[in-house]
């Protein structure tokens, strides 16, 4: 009978120094599991035999338990996932607004079926139930994997909401190459869905949403030196010029419209 | 509009500049332009900001007197189940040696609810303060704040919030200059529903698969590492504040006298402007789609779930219902987390409730068979359905299923499967039936196609 040895991989610090900070609160090392995979799975997009191996050993729980909350977890994966986790919510209020359709135009665009890494190793999409941003439906959520030691890549979590298939693709295109974009331009960070004018404004001012991939702001437009200003009465928006100066253009030329 | 309603009182523009109003600066939870930065949060003397904290624990208040304070003000669990939160605070035993915790459930995954990422996020010192009152009530001195692994966001705004509250003195060993310490942990989910259901979130809280725990004994007496366990919701305990810096009279005369104070309501789906409010209980169903922009142009209100996908399905006669936990219920619903969410006539019913089952199949645990087996077979039988598939008597099998999930499962998620396919399929039968109807017609019309090509 062969014994197969997983060996434990040395765990990177973030890991290592949250086990750290948080083991006073608790009277067990166990309790820091699900935190702590989170953590490897931020770093590394996946969890490896390894990596699970290197937290069981680092907890003192046993390797099968550890594999068995990794397996429970929608959010643990046991696969190599590609630079992009593309979380699409299928639940009602984003199924209403289409979110079926986006997952089978990612399948169909890249061949691949849901939880398949597409074949340039860029994208994993999936179906995820309930991301709790119904108001903002259709919700992704977009995660752009951490790649763990050596090839480092910053984890980063992303919101792309309310996004129309025109968008959705473009996303896909810009983020793998194909389209080409300008410096310093993050395809995955906030800009600008539709604007819907206000029907029966309370006063003579512009009244308008500005739907964003994150959310919707209710704002009032005020024109100043061939700018427009938005307002949304609590300064979500103030310095969105210097801040995003993409999304910000991109209000320009949706207003002036 | 509502009675007293702030809309009003702050005047047009707040009634349409932001989705989010706030019956009370002064009181209210809201202190938007305020979050990040503790050091604007609390201008000097002014209320809110962990006032009424450093009132409770420096006056020298007893557990019972703030249990009293709460039990008077009348809040209720704002997590579903809408339960006494001053009530629960006293089933803790007060002669348990050993430590007892308090833990926030912030793993808000209930379709159709977005309210509490938007205190973790806006105004986390207000969560942080209810926690430092609620510790003192039921003897706790440690605090955990379960967050779902997806809210990225909301855990780091909310860890810096603990970094600044500790940096303040605020948390730790003396808070204010007290001999009660108050510690504070934020813990991430990793995706699983199951996880707000209280004792399967103790279970991942110990690093375990989120599986229920067998009740009795109720997490007051052995909950998290087998000790005495507070659960309480992230809005329940943001209100907390407001008892001691208000009174409890500020909630009293507010909603009605069952469903007292003010709520935070999600509406989403088919409405014009989906989007969160504060609102008083009692308002009306019909004003809050007032709110919420009203339907789209053109459309009927076909159904609605009041309070997130558990809760049964309302039909379009719906708007005069107050916004109770009572007149919800006697209208044949559950008011739970005030999660509406909107279905008008555009909206087939049919493959509204296949989603919704498909969900209830993914996140339930599997722990029990009745509730495992049970939601896959509503998936199954959805999808059969919407695929051209249906038959008349999958009618009496969905309800069937139901009989045989209600009541009969481990946790509640059975119980929350099971009621918004008994009231699709009673209150919106004629829907399913034509839906079936024309399926069978079209599988006839196939068949003798067939025959005939032959």
């Amino acid at each position: 009978m062969t014994v197969f040895e997983i060996e434990a991989a040395p765990l990177p610090e973030v890991v290592t120094s949250l086990a750290e900070s948080m083991r006073r609160h608790y009277p067990t090392s166990r309790a820091l599991l699900i935190p702590l995979l989170m953590e490897c799975q931020k770093h590394y997009g996946w969890i490896s035999p390894e990596v699970a191996m290197g937290v069981a050993k680092l907890l003192d729980v046993p390797y099968g338990e550890v594999q068995s909350c990794i397996s429970f977890y929608t959010m643990l994966h046991t696969k190599p996932t590609g630079r992009y986790i593309i979380g699409v919510c299928r639940t009602l209020n984003c199924a209403l607004e289409g979110a079926l359709e986006l997952l089978h135009h990612f399948e169909h665009k890249y061949g691949v079926e849901a939880t398949e890494v597409t074949a340039d190793g860029n994208f994993m999409a999936y179906e995820v139930e309930c991301l709790c941003d119904c108001h903002n439906a259709p919700s992704i959520q977009w995660l752009k994997a951490g790649q763990g030691a050596g090839n480092q890549t910053e984890f980063k979590p992303y919101w792309v909401n309310n996004v129309t298939l025109e968008l959705f693709d473009r996303i896909l295109d810009e983020l793998s190459g194909k389209i080409k974009t300008p410096e310093g331009f993050d395809p995955l960070a906030e800009r600008l869905v539709r604007i819907v004018e206000k029907e029966n404004p309370p006063d003579n001012r512009r009244w308008c949403w500005l739907v964003t991939t994150n959310c919707q702001y209710p704002v009032v437009v005020e024109q100043k030196d061939g700018e427009f200003h938005v307002d949304d009465g609590y300064g979500k928006l103030a310095g969105l010029k210097e801040r995003n100066p993409f999304l910000w253009k991109e209000i320009q030329e949706g207003l002036r419209k | 509009m509502a009675k007293g309603n702030p809309i009003l009182q702050n005047g047009v523009k707040s009634e349409w500049i932001t989705p989010v109003t706030t019956l009370d600066n002064e009181h209210g939870i809201r202190h938007i332009e305020d979050y990040e930065k503790i050091a604007r949060y609390v201008p000097e003397g002014a209320p809110g900001g962990y006032r009424a904290a450093k009132k409770v624990l420096q006056s020298g208040m007893t557990a019972d007197d703030i249990i009293n304070a709460v039990k008077a003000s009348g809040i209720r669990g704002k997590g579903g189940a809408g339960f006494p939160t001053g009530l629960k605070w006293s089933f803790v035993p007060k002669d348990n040696p050993g430590p007892k915790y308090l833990v926030i459930n912030g793993d808000e995954s209930e379709p159709g609810t977005f309210k509490d990422r938007f205190i973790l996020e806006d105004c986390p010192h207000r969560l942080i303060e209810g926690c430092i009152i609620a510790a003192k009530a039921m003897g706790a001195h440690q605090v955990y704040t379960y967050i779902r692994g997806e809210f990225f966001d909301s855990i780091r705004l909310l860890k810096d919030a603990v970094n600044e509250a500790y940096a303040k003195g605020y948390l730790g060993d003396s808070p204010f200059g007290t001999d009660y310490p108050v510690h504070f942990a934020v813990h991430s989910g990793a995706g699983a529903y199951i996880c707000g259901e209280e004792t399967a979130l103790l279970s991942s809280l110990e690093g375990e698969r989120g599986h229920p725990k067998l009740k009795p004994p109720y997490p007051a007496v052995e909950g998290v590492f087998k000790k005495p366990t507070i659960i309480n919701n992230v809005e329940t305990i943001a209100g907390v504040p407001a008892v001691f810096d208000a009174g409890p009279e500020w909630f009293t005369a507010r909603g009605s006298e069952k469903s007292p104070g003010i709520k935070l309501v999600s509406v989403s789906g088919c409405v014009r402007n989906p989007g969160w409010w504060e609102v008083e209980y009692g308002i009306t169903i019909g004003e809050l789609l007032d709110m919420a922009g009203g339907l789209r142009p053109g459309r009927k209100l076909k159904a609605l779930i009041p309070g997130g996908s558990s809760c049964p399905l309302m039909k379009s006669d719906c708007p005069p219902v107050k916004f109770t936990y009572e007149d919800v219920q006697a209208a044949g619903s559950m008011l739970g987390c005030a999660a509406m969410i909107v279905l008008d006539d555009s909206v087939d019913i049919v493959k509204a409730m296949g989603s919704i089952s498909h969900f209830y199949a993914h996140e339930s645990c599997g722990k029990c068979t009745p509730c495992r087996e049970g939601t896959r077979w509503f998936r199954q039988i959805h999808d059969r359905i919407v695929a051209g598939g249906g038959r008349m008597e999958d009618l009496d099998t969905l309800i069937d299923i139901c009989d045989g999930i209600e009541t009969k499962s481990f946790c509640p998620l059975g119980d929350a499967a099971a009621w918004p396919v008994r009231s699709a399929v009673t209150r919106f039968r004629e829907d399913y039936e034509a839906h079936i109807r024309r399926s069978m017609e079209a599988r006839a019309a196939g068949e003798t196609a067939a025959v005939t090509a032959h």
